[in-house]
């Protein structure tokens, strides 16, 4: 009989370098303790690369400019003793940027008793009108550098950049429901599908759309199909 | 007791040492280091702008298929891809320059000149491109790029070896670039791997989403009825492509769209990025995000699942005087065709 080897011969001291992986594992989990509890704030990603299927019908593109003026402020000690000010005016970031927003109707959401045909007499009752895409691209910012003297003396850092961008594109998508962009998308929309019913020989067309107050971002990456129904 | 007295007598004798220390604790606090937002604190804070719409487009643009993903790009990789395409335009500009010097010269018919004559001219042919050959050679900047790609042939089988400049131009003449690149897929990567690594360095992970779809515009009334056997065919609906990376992903769950996982100034911070920089970086997160999405089969999905949304659409809507719709069809899309994808991202 061959005589099989086990690692039950080998005598593993503490010291040892066999052993070392030991010394590296409790580490691993110091540092992983340490990460965690320091990171409770953030929320857990949402399932990434994957394809979804949708039906969306964007009829309409509006681009919605906002000037970018950012400060670097301090609320330091320093600033509550009275020996420094909390902005330095001489640091100021501007820029111009620009958003695109698509907005539209999902076509799956179309209910077939919401649709009336008497002849050639078509009245339909849509589904509200939704945001169906943000775009604020990165080459939509332009850095006005006659203001901007940043990157020289450290600021505005990448990470601080980010930041900015980051709040304004929050304050645009606050701004969105203020824009009367509802009332464009609607008749942009009733344009379209009066174009396409025509085409399909309807003499007379009416539309509506249901009632909604706000605006609503349609892509959500973290819900499936059935949810968002 | 004993302790208590050997600590006194120990800081009697170098009390400089818990002196530096404290000095040093000092010094900490100063520059942040040790609790950051103690004495300065920093935030970004936004001047109250308004927001006003630019710019209104219509659009009949039909999202069937979206891709959702995270990529990584890096200062180094951007350095990669600029000395590829600056070397692929060295390359284009040698064959460029040297096919105009000699077209120039052969449009004249040497056939019709006595042949005594004939051979004379053929010499002064000869000594003309000798000519321009040395002039382009003895330029510095052309010599180093000729002196790169010479000094790979051995490792990469490239046929131009040492100084023989004229073996290098009659290949370079012959063989344009793509197929150079297809048959020494070696050489590029070798040459950028000689140079040296850019000293700073910038990764990004950029999370976003790639839309894909058909545009409705074009298509013509008539396309809209369906032929005796209820098949509707769409040939002219052009594809649609949009790539996206936010600064927020998903705003709700402050997860955001760019962010920074490396980021390396040089020393002391003297290698600061440039505005245009970080754009083109996270630009490059983009562009591979549409590879990615590309390559999953977003093109080939979005039209698989239009077909099945148009059909339902008509099916719904009905049509006054003609079939019901059975099919709908749509051409498969053309996914050799990228270089317009790479157009539309440098808009």
């Amino acid at each position: 009989m061959a005589q099989v080897k086990t690692n039950e011969n080998i005598e593993i001291k503490p010291g040892h370098p066999h052993n070392r992986w030991l010394l590296e594992l409790s580490l691993r989990k110091i540092a992983l303790l340490l990460l965690f509890s320091c990171s409770c704030a953030r929320q857990p990603l949402p399932l990434l690369s994957q394809l979804k299927d949708t039906a969306q019908l964007s009829t309409v593109e509006i681009s919605i400019s906002k000037l970018i003026v950012a400060r670097q402020v301090n609320s330091g000690l320093l600033v509550q003793l009275g020996m420094k000010k909390s902005v330095d005016l001489r640091k100021t970031f501007l820029a111009n940027s620009e958003a695109q927003v698509e907005v539209g109707i999902e076509l799956d959401r179309i209910d077939p008793e919401n649709i009336k045909v008497e002849g050639e007499v078509i009245s339909l009752l849509l589904p509200p009108v939704k945001v169906l895409n943000f775009s604020y691209p990165p080459e939509n910012f332009v850095v006005d550098s006659t203001f901007t003297e940043g990157f020289q003396k450290g600021w505005p850092s990448p990470m601080d950049l980010d930041d900015i961008y980051q709040q304004a594109e929050m304050s645009i998508r606050h701004y969105i429901n203020h824009l009367g962009i509802k009332e464009i998308a609607e008749s942009q929309t009733r344009i379209f599908m009066e174009e396409l019913l025509h085409g399909l020989n309807y003499k007379e067309v009416f539309i509506e759309f249901e009632a909604s107050e706000q605006l609503i971002f349609a892509n959500n990456p973290t819900k499936t199909k059935q949810e968002d129904q | 007791m004993i302790i208590l007295f050997k600590i006194h007598s120990f800081l009697k004798r170098k009390w400089y040492i818990p002196v530096t220390f404290f000095g040093f604790f000092l010094y900490l606090i100063f520059f942040n280091a040790l609790f950051p937002g103690f004495l300065n604190s920093f935030t970004n804070e936004l001047e109250e702008t308004s927001a006003s719409i630019s710019r209104v487009r219509a659009l009949g643009c039909l999202t069937t298929s979206v891709y959702y993903g995270e990529t990584l790009f890096s200062y180094s990789d951007l350095f990669k891809e600029q000395t590829e395409a600056s070397y692929q335009l060295a390359y284009d500009s040698i064959r460029l320059h040297f096919h105009r010097e000699f077209a120039e010269i052969q449009t004249d018919s040497l056939d019709s000149l006595p042949p005594g004559k004939r051979k004379k001219y053929q010499r002064g042919i000869e000594r003309f491109k000798k000519r321009k050959r040395k002039e382009f050679f003895t330029h510095p900047e052309n010599r180093e790029m000729v002196k790169n790609f010479s000094t790979l042939a051995d490792e990469t089988g490239f046929p131009a070896k040492g100084p023989d400049y004229d073996v290098f131009l009659d290949f370079v003449l012959d063989v344009p670039y793509d197929s150079f690149n297809y048959h020494f897929p070696e050489v590029i990567p070798q040459l950028t791997r000689k140079l040296k690594p850019p000293k700073k360095d910038l990764v990004y992970i950029g999370r976003g989403w790639v839309r894909a779809g058909f545009d409705l515009k074009p298509v013509p009334d008539s396309a809209w009825f369906p032929d005796s056997l209820g098949a509707i065919h769409l040939p002219q609906l052009r594809t649609y492509l949009l790539a996206d990376i936010n600064p927020w992903f998903i705003p709700e769950l402050e997860i955001p769209g760019f962010e920074v996982l490396r980021y390396d100034a040089g020393r002391m911070a003297r290698r600061r990025f440039t505005f245009r920089e970080v754009t083109r970086i996270k630009m490059g997160c983009k562009r591979k995000l549409v590879r990615m999405a590309l390559k999953k089969g977003l093109l080939l999905n979005a039209r698989n699942n239009a077909e099945e949304v148009l059909l339902s659409f008509l099916q719904t809507l009905g049509n006054q005087g003609g079939d019901t719709v059975v099919s709908v069809h749509i051409p498969f899309p053309d996914t050799t065709s990228i270089g317009w994808i790479d157009s539309l991202m440098k808009k």
